[in-house]
């Protein structure tokens, strides 16, 4: 059976490659290639302290475990999904066996060979031996990550429904602790070879992300018991865990534990939106951030990321340089991730073809709510962390930038969410070709800010306070114009294009 | 009379005598594959049209060209006289129509009052007239005990009712359906035969798509059969059966062969 599932994942991938763009799919596996070889260098690389390689591969194979686990609790299973066997009459512990052999013999999975290889040059820095329980530790690692990403797909995955909506809040998480430590990694590799943080150490030898070296480690000296304990610790924890895949199969086939999903009763709740088309869009807009996974997840990891990326070097070091800018950032990551609603919202984009005139409203409507949902907590998040740093150069800097970047990402998104709008997959998750359209999102909001910080910057440069403080009004102006102006474009593409859209998101459906 | 509003009175004199849905030579092909092949179909206003066809014969396809979602390579479609593919005509065709399409998504993260909310407003709607409509629509479709299920969590026939009723619910002069009934409960269908027969007495116009001939035969009094993507038959009832039952004509026109069973029964 498990050849027979392998060679039906061949073909669902043969064919999925086949209709969709292959460009993308290659600059992600030349990114995850590059990445894991960034990682493997650190195997090779001389430490002053042999202990401080293996706590530096612990925590950046911890990067590697849980970006894969959380990529799984998002995008669940891509091809063999269980519910497609569910008439079948097959033994469920059969099924569960061979369902998780041939995850285990994905090829993605096989990528990860790559960085977990770190701890082979590792070890082989030490000698033969240290590098045989390299091998073992890669080998063991990657069936861990093989292993638990199949049960949090199964768990958590789209096709787990209310599983799935739950565990919106969890993987939102873990990205973003992955996403902060990814952003400040080197700052905290050298803090682990400086051992100046022993909890960090602590910490990330402790998971089982960082057994592997940890086991190395103690073989480069002599420690065999040490070596062989994370080693077994290793096989164990797969082995338990896929002691409950049988468990979570069983649930999800049979659909236990996936109750309907409710709305609040609204209708004595008073209208704040105005009654207009606008209006209703606006409302719609609202329920749909709050109520959707696919739009709540990246909403939640801008908050989380936004705020950390400013406030950990404050924490750490005591630098609260970056403190003000922790609402302008969240706004951009924000920005960012909205860059694909006609996407996400699939061929439900009929009703606006439908409606004569609708394409302005609907597209004023979706500013109208992203700015409701962004805005005030960016403004309040600025005002109290620029107010907490007390660092008095930083308001206008702080407030002008924001007031652009609100402006600027409003005008961005529509227009980003109509140029290359990418359907969901078929489990309604992003594609991989959705972070090609996030990063360049990225820094286009960014830029926005550019004349507000401009002006600045040429306040600091003539020691003109005044000057400085003209960045507010000039944010708000390039703000607003941006908005206004990228929005008029967005309603003319979308009146355009919509018809064109539709077939593309029908085709895909 | 200015000439703009001479021109605005011309086209709705002309309007008030055009068919119902008028479809002249529209044609669509996907890459290699020829979905509609120059369809030509004319409803009259007050009919109640079945459009009947095997699967793949392109009626969805053709309605949706018809209905301003799909372009069509070739063609016209006018809508009680007003072009779905050209302005000034497109903007009135939609506020004329209301449709039911087959395999688009509506919000799954809404509820029925909520989906039906937004698009009166969006239509323009007072508020007060979309909250009684949506009321009535929610109590007759029998949606009112699902008032805070969302609609991701609907069943078929319940995404259909809440379907048809974003088509009924800006009151319009023609319904487009694609297969309403399929997935509907006998109750439901009970009460969706009452509100179609209902929306012809009040002078309304539907052309509706379905797989099932006795519900066509009862419904309809136009028919107007598409194989291949072209329309071999149309006209009343009493034409295009011909003296045979609906289904009988229907297998001869597109060349049904006889039915077998499946050849390890016999052993």
């Amino acid at each position: 059976m498990v050849r027979l599932l392998i060679g039906l994942r061949g073909a669902i991938t043969r064919n999925q490659l086949r209709q969709g763009h292959r460009g993308p799919l290659i600059a992600a596996l030349v990114l995850a290639l590059l990445s894991g070889a960034g990682t493997l260098y650190l195997g090779t690389v001389s430490y002053a302290r042999p202990a401080a390689g293996a706590d530096v591969i612990a925590l950046v194979f911890g990067l590697w475990l849980g970006g894969s686990l959380a990529q799984k609790a998002l995008a669940g299973e891509p091809t063999l999904r269980p519910e497609m066997f569910a008439l079948l009459p097959l033994r469920r512990p059969a099924l569960a066996a061979a369902l998780l052999a041939v995850n285990l013999a994905d090829p993605v999975l096989l990528l990860f060979l790559v960085p977990f290889a770190a701890v082979i040059a590792l070890g082989a820095q030490a000698g033969a031996v240290a590098a045989i329980v390299g091998v073992a530790g890669a080998l063991l690692t990657t069936v861990l990550a093989g292993v638990a990403g199949t049960v949090a797909a199964g768990v958590l995955g789209p096709g787990a429904r209310r599983g799935h909506d739950i565990g919106t809040m969890v993987t939102a998480l873990a990205i973003s602790i992955i996403s902060v430590a990814g952003v400040t990694l080197p700052w905290l590799v050298t803090v682990l070879r400086e051992r100046s943080a022993p909890w960090l150490i602590a910490l990330v030898r402790v998971l089982p992300s960082g057994w592997a070296a940890v086991a190395v480690d103690a073989a480069a000296r002599s420690q065999w018991l040490w070596a062989a304990l994370p080693l077994a610790g290793l096989a164990a924890l797969s082995g338990v865990i896929a002691l409950t895949w049988p468990v979570v199969l069983a649930r999800r086939m049979t659909g236990a534990g996936t109750p309907s999903r409710t709305a609040r009763p609204h209708a004595k709740r008073r209208a704040v939106l105005p009654r207009t088309a606008v209006g209703a869009v606006a409302a719609k807009e609202l329920r749909l951030w709050v109520r959707d996974p696919i739009r709540l997840t990246p909403l939640l990891i801008a908050v989380i990321v936004g705020a950390a990326m400013c406030a950990i070097p404050k924490l750490i070091t005591g630098t609260g340089q970056l403190l003000p800018f922790a609402g302008a950032a969240t706004v951009a990551i924000a920005a960012a991730c909205a860059c694909n609603l006609y996407g996400n919202d699939g061929t439900s984009l009929w009703l606006i073809i439908s409606v004569p005139g609708s394409g302005r409203p609907d597209i004023r409507g979706r500013q109208l709510a992203w700015l409701l949902i962004t805005g005030p907590y960016a403004v309040a998040l600025t005002v109290l962390l620029t107010a907490l740093s007390g660092q008095a150069w930083a308001w206008p800097w702080a407030l002008g930038g924001l007031a652009a970047l609100l402006g600027g990402a409003c005008g961005l998104i529509p227009l980003a969410s109509l140029t290359w709008v990418v359907p969901l997959d078929d489990a309604g998750n992003p594609t991989p070709q959705y972070p090609l359209k996030v990063y360049p999102t990225l820094i286009a909001a960014v830029l926005t800010a550019a004349p507000a910080a401009a002006v600045a910057l040429a306040g600091v440069l003539a020691g003109l306070t005044w000057l400085s403080w003209l960045a507010v009004p000039v944010g708000i102006a390039t703000g607003t114009a941006l908005a206004w102006k990228l929005g008029a474009v967005a309603a003319g593409r979308l009146r355009r294009t919509q018809v064109t859209v539709l077939r593309t998101m029908a085709s895909a459906a | 009379m200015t000439t703009a509003s001479a021109e605005a009175g011309n086209a709705e004199g002309r309007a008030a005598l055009a068919a119902a849905l008028e479809l002249r030579g529209l044609r669509k092909s996907f890459g290699g594959t020829l979905a509609v092949a120059d369809a030509d179909l004319s409803v009259r206003r007050g009919a109640f049209l079945g459009l009947v066809g095997p699967n793949g014969a392109g009626k969805t396809t053709l309605l949706s060209m018809a209905t301003g979602l799909l372009r069509p390579d070739s063609g016209q479609a006018r809508v009680l006289g007003h072009d779905v593919w050209s302005e000034p005509g497109a903007t009135r065709s939609k506020e004329l129509l209301g449709v039911l399409p087959d395999g688009l998504a509506l919000p799954d993260r809404l509820t029925g009052r909520e989906l039906l909310s937004y698009l009166g407003l969006l239509r323009g709607m007072p508020t007060a007239l979309v909250a009684d409509r949506a009321d009535e629509l929610l109590r007759v479709f029998d949606l009112e005990h699902a008032e805070r299920t969302l609609i991701g969590d609907y069943s078929a026939g319940m995404r259909k009712k809440i379907g048809l009723a974003t088509a009924l619910l800006h009151g319009p002069h023609l319904l487009v359906l694609d297969e309403p009934f399929e997935a509907v409960d006998p109750v439901s269908a009970a009460v969706l035969r009452a509100i179609l027969d209902g929306f012809i007495a009040a002078g309304g116009s539907i052309v509706m798509s379905s797989h099932a001939m006795a519900l066509v035969e009862r419904l309809c009094d136009h028919v107007a059969v598409l194989s291949h993507g072209q329309v071999l038959r149309s006209g009343t009832l009493a034409q295009v059966r011909g003296g045979h039952s609906l289904e009988e004509a229907f297998a001869e026109l597109v060349g049904a062969g006889p039915a077998r069973g499946l050849s390890w029964f016999a052993s």
